[in-house]
């Protein structure tokens, strides 16, 4: 008793009681931080932004250095996919021309999985193994909401967990603790005699494995035969993640639990250790939480009416063709 | 003034850790291991052996609760687990005289139990299913090789910012 002063005493357990109280009540969900919050994480993005920047481009800097030894056998590969993609590009408006004949046809004015991206720049990263996320230059004012989709022109990254007025932060798909899940889809191929019908397989990304590096989809029905290769890209069932957007590929199958579902490891095709632009992706229809589908903003509207592109194009002010073309 | 300094350092020790440093960890440069900047968490350690362990515990609950704002969704966790890092550091030197061995040999354990409350911390809070051998061997033990190795760099000007703290409080009483 004398080595702690009576007083001291009460102190100290008041407040770890206070402490473990605001641990209980932040560990809930919630809609909005707090405004104090808000001012430290839109200060700190700002100063974090300083630093952020000229590493970045030091390390980028440093990668090109090394890319530049392998330039002629990438050069190579590169060549082979072009002509494929030239392909696959006119195959792409062909349908596209069908597709928007038939929506006329069929009187079907809006699209549902139209979207519009809006870059933003990391500031910083906290690569805690329990939490992985990463604070964005972008926040309220400039329309992020809680809960938007976050990708890289590889693929899906995250999703916002909170925002700022000035700052957002992203939740990672590393990130353990992760505790939403992910409706996504895995785009199967299924062989009947000589056609080959695309088939969707659905199922909910639950988990992140760290030490495989590996997502986990689990609730698959059994009967699709899915196999190492396949796509998985987002469902856009509930929620504000558009349809279409690049998960990862499937690189092995297993039986689920019981037996009665399947379970498929994922690899993200998303590199998510060196990340400095990312999107973040605005829906312009939202599922509330009672089932409604709601235009997320009244120009969301407008531009998924005007724009005759397919849903992977931004209809905002920035030319998709341009930002790949920088980043790479 | 020297308190200034003191608090200026780490508070760039806690943007360091957030920006610079994730472009030179382990992991990004295809690396098997996952190692964690905990550049703050050295900072309070030495001033808890530099000083005292009361400090320590300032310094460890203002920038736990930061980082806590920052990057987590749940406030409290780094601040309790860096706040007590810091008290218990202090808390050698009422045991051994000072010396360049207790200070890393406190150090490592301090930035091992560390990581190992931290781990206890966010099982109570959330289910994780994670192996604790292998959680161990892949980023526990390369963050306290990272951060012992980031302590040696530090130690001499921290030595020398907390000696003018030091001298300061002692002339003012």
């Amino acid at each position: 008793m004398s080595f702690f002063g009576n007083k001291r005493l009460i102190i100290m357990l008041t407040g770890l009681v206070l402490l473990i109280s605001v641990m209980g009540f932040t560990a809930r969900e919630r809609e909005n931080l707090t405004w104090p919050e808000k001012f430290i994480k839109d200060t700190f993005s700002l100063m974090q932004g300083l630093f952020y920047r000229p590493a970045q481009a030091f390390s980028h800097f440093v990668a090109e250095v090394s890319d530049a030894y392998h330039v002629y056998q990438e050069n190579r590969v590169l060549k082979a996919s072009l002509d494929k993609y030239a392909q696959t590009t006119a195959q792409l408006k062909l349908l596209e021309a069908e597709n928007a004949r038939l929506r006329q046809l069929l009187d079907a004015k809006t699209r549902l999985h139209d979207y519009k991206l809006r870059v933003a720049e990391v500031v910083a990263r906290n690569s805690d193994h329990w939490n992985d996320v990463i604070t964005i230059d972008k926040g309220l004012v400039h329309g992020i909401q809680k809960d938007m989709a976050v990708i890289t022109a590889q693929g899906l990254i995250g999703r916002v967990k909170s925002v700022a007025n000035f700052s957002a932060t992203v939740e990672l798909l590393t990130g353990i603790e992760n505790s939403n899940h992910l409706s996504a889809v895995v785009l199967a191929e299924k062989k009947t005699g000589d056609a080959v019908t695309l088939q969707q397989v659905s199922g909910v990304i639950e988990e992140y494995d760290p030490r495989q590096r590996l997502l986990i989809m689990r609730k698959i029905p059994l009967g699709n035969k899915l196999e190492p290769g396949q796509q998985v890209v987002t469902s856009g069932m509930g929620g504000v993640i558009p349809r279409g957007l690049l998960v990862g590929k499937v690189v092995g199958v297993e039986a689920g639990d019981y037996g009665l579902t399947q379970t498929v490891y994922v690899k993200p095709s998303a590199d998510l250790t060196q990340l400095s632009e990312v999107m973040v992706v605005e829906r312009a229809f939202v599922t509330t939480p009672d089932g409604q589908l709601v235009p997320s903003s009244p120009d969301a509207v407008n531009a998924g009416e005007q724009s005759e592109a397919v849903g992977n194009e931004p209809a905002g002010d920035y030319p998709a063709s341009s930002e790949e073309g920088g980043r790479r | 003034m020297p308190r200034l300094i003191l608090s200026l350092t780490l508070l760039v020790l806690l943007l360091l850790e957030g920006t610079v440093l994730q472009q030179l960890l382990p992991g990004v440069w295809g690396l098997p291991w996952e190692a964690v900047p905990r550049f703050v968490l050295v900072g309070v350690v030495l001033i808890g052996l530099f000083l005292n362990r009361r400090e320590a515990l300032v310094y460890g609950l203002v920038f736990g609760f930061l980082h806590d704002v920052l990057y987590n969704q749940i406030i409290g966790i780094h601040t309790l687990t860096m706040m007590v890092a810091g008290y218990f550091a202090g808390m050698t030197l009422l045991l051994f005289h000072h010396s360049l061995a207790v200070v890393f040999s406190t150090l490592l354990l301090v930035l091992f139990g560390h990581e190992w409350l931290l781990y206890s911390l966010y099982r109570l809070f959330f289910p994780l299913d994670v192996d604790v051998q292998w959680m161990l061997r892949q980023q526990i033990l390369p963050t306290i090789g990272l951060n012992l190795l980031f302590a040696v760099l530090i130690y001499l000007p921290m030595k020398k910012i907390c000696a003018n703290v030091g001298n300061r409080s002692v002339s003012m009483e």
